[in-house]
């Protein structure tokens, strides 16, 4: 039998209970979520920040270390450095990448031979020649797949072929057509998603002082590789045993003769690290315009620079 | 019938119970923000410290590179030019800095240096191109540059390096010495040996606005900065 008393007891909460436990589950759930989407957001900007670090310094070392052992001699004809901003630049054409350059010069590499040297497999010489360029295309399977991304690649060429067939030419780019189509082979691949890079040459110029007075003063003129030959950018850039070889000069205080006589200091490697999804996003992505591309880059890339000192001619 | 205890155990939570169940939650998150918290810093600092490595080698090459406005009395070289810098880099005015900003390509300084880029909005490569640079405080260039700036922006403190018993250590601040008979140089002219060779600590700043480096504000905070996230030991040439 049923007390009168205790029917209310049983019949379960009071809606103004129910609206409070409510409540409170919500606050509690909310604070929970946006606690993990910080948490969540800060790891994967993490993530690929630090992944981007890592491709970055992988290119930037390694140039860094060729160029740091640059060979050069004056007093001949022939080319050392040949530096050229790509006339086709890498990448579909929704894509392409905003600038890249093909670099061949000599250096004194350690990982010649792949590495065996003072053993049975070093065939001698200790000037090797170097070429770097980046391509859009699958490291893993070398060739464009659906996976494409841009990637560095630097092709070394031994001493002995390098002495045989690149060594004292007048036309090192030419001299090296052979050795191109190598460069794209997988075990030459360096690091991905580079979106560009700039390469500056820092040129060191004595100029005599104005209106004939004693003395000379130094400047320092970046000449920087990239499309477009108005402004600051050249297309070419050669150091010849002669001197340095370049069409124009970038700067308005110098003239081209001043800056050919001149000391090449140092090198700058400036260059974009797309995010592995902003990689993805711009496979799939056709953007309306310039300014929509520009805004996706400065979310999902990072941009680093490298300055490297170059040794005297 | 219903008994007492059969009326308590339908009466849902006591008070205590729900303090309890509450404070069990507020221990698990704060212990959960605890962790992530030091480990979104350590990130950081990895990336700082990374970032400062690279942009050391640009130190040691700028410091000798003379550039038009920098010359003074007495600063007519590159050496020269490190000699003042290395010397005077424990003062607040003549604070050192190391960064990264966006150059626009088409447009140079007469110092050979890029005009900052100030937004964003343009394609790296094409619009501007990332150019690593050391300025001091007391040249107004540097407040410019700020406006591109790209990544962090680090404070640098040099202090000669200094043979004792035949180990290099470091010597005292702000002073640059013979590094073998300590006499003190009182300028590059007077420096016996052909190589300065430095430890360079970086510190991280927390902010790059015109406001933070201006005032006695910011001699406070430079002056308290004692712990640095990288140091290198690197050398200038005559």
């Amino acid at each position: 039998m049923k007390f009168p008393s205790s029917s209310p007891r049983r019949s379960g909460f009071t809606l103004i209970e129910l609206m409070v436990a409510m409540a409170i589950t919500t606050i509690i759930v909310g604070v929970l979520i946006s606690v993990t989407a910080i948490a969540l957001d800060t790891w994967t900007r993490s993530r690929s920040e630090i992944r981007a670090a890592r491709q970055a310094k992988a290119m930037a070392d390694t140039m860094a270390r060729d160029f740091e052992a640059l060979v050069t001699r004056r007093g001949n004809n022939f080319q050392w450095l040949h530096a050229e901003s790509e006339p086709d630049l890498p990448g579909p054409t929704s894509m392409r990448s905003s600038n890249a350059s093909e670099l061949i010069f000599f250096t004194a590499a350690t990982d010649r031979y792949d590495g065996a040297i003072n053993t049975v497999d070093d065939r001698g010489g200790d000037v090797s020649c170097v070429s770097y360029r980046l391509q859009y295309q699958d490291p893993i399977a070398g060739n464009e797949t659906e996976f494409s991304t841009f990637a560095l690649y630097r092709l070394l060429v031994n001493p002995d072929e390098t002495f045989q067939d690149l060594l004292g030419k007048e036309n090192l780019d030419q001299a090296f057509s052979s050795f191109q189509s190598r460069l794209g082979e997988v075990e030459n691949f360096v690091c991905e998603n580079i979106y560009q890079f700039t390469i500056t040459f820092n040129v060191e110029v004595t100029q005599a002082a104005a209106g004939g007075a004693a003395g000379s003063r130094k400047l320092t003129v970046p000449v920087s590789l990239g499309p477009g030959t108005g402004g600051g950018r050249v297309d070419t850039f050669r150091i010849m045993g002669t001197g340095l070889d370049l069409a124009r000069s970038p700067s308005s205080s110098v003239t081209l003769d001043e800056l050919k006589a001149g000391r090449l200091a140092s090198m700058q490697v400036s260059l974009t690290v797309l995010s592995d999804f902003g990689m993805e996003q711009m496979r799939r992505r056709t953007f309306p315009t310039d300014a929509a591309k520009a805004e996706f880059l400065a979310k999902n890339s990072f941009q680093y620079s490298k300055l490297v000192e170059l040794p005297g001619m | 019938m219903k008994t007492q205890s059969d009326v308590m155990k339908t009466r849902g939570f006591t008070l205590m119970e729900t303090v309890i169940a509450i404070g069990v939650l507020a221990v698990l998150l704060t212990a959960f923000m605890a962790v992530f918290g030091p480990a979104a810093a350590g990130i950081r600092r990895a990336i700082n410290v990374q970032e400062a490595d690279r942009l050391a080698s640009t130190l040691e090459r700028e410091l000798v590179t003379l550039r038009t406005g920098q010359d003074a009395a007495g600063v007519t070289t590159g050496f020269d030019k490190a000699f003042e810098w290395i010397k005077t880099s424990h003062n607040a005015a003549d604070a050192m800095f190391v960064y990264q900003y966006r150059g626009n390509p088409d447009s140079q300084r007469p110092d050979g240096t890029l005009q900052p880029v100030p937004n964003r909005d343009g394609v790296p490569g094409k619009d501007y191109i990332v150019q690593p640079m050391v300025r001091r405080l007391s040249d107004t260039t540097f407040l410019e540059d700020m406006t591109g700036l790209e990544g962090s922006v680090f404070l640098v403190k040099t202090t000669q390096l200094v043979f004792e018993n035949g180990e290099l250590v470091a010597g005292t601040p702000g002073q640059i010495v013979g590094p073998k008979d300590g006499t003190a140089s009182a300028s590059a002219q007077e420096y016996p040996e052909a190589v300065i060779a430095f430890s360079a600590s970086f510190f991280s700043l927390p902010a790059n606005n015109a406001a933070y480096f201006t005032g006695a504000a910011f001699k406070d905070r430079f002056d308290g900065m004692s712990s640095p996230v990288f140091t290198r030991n690197l050398a200038v040439r005559r």
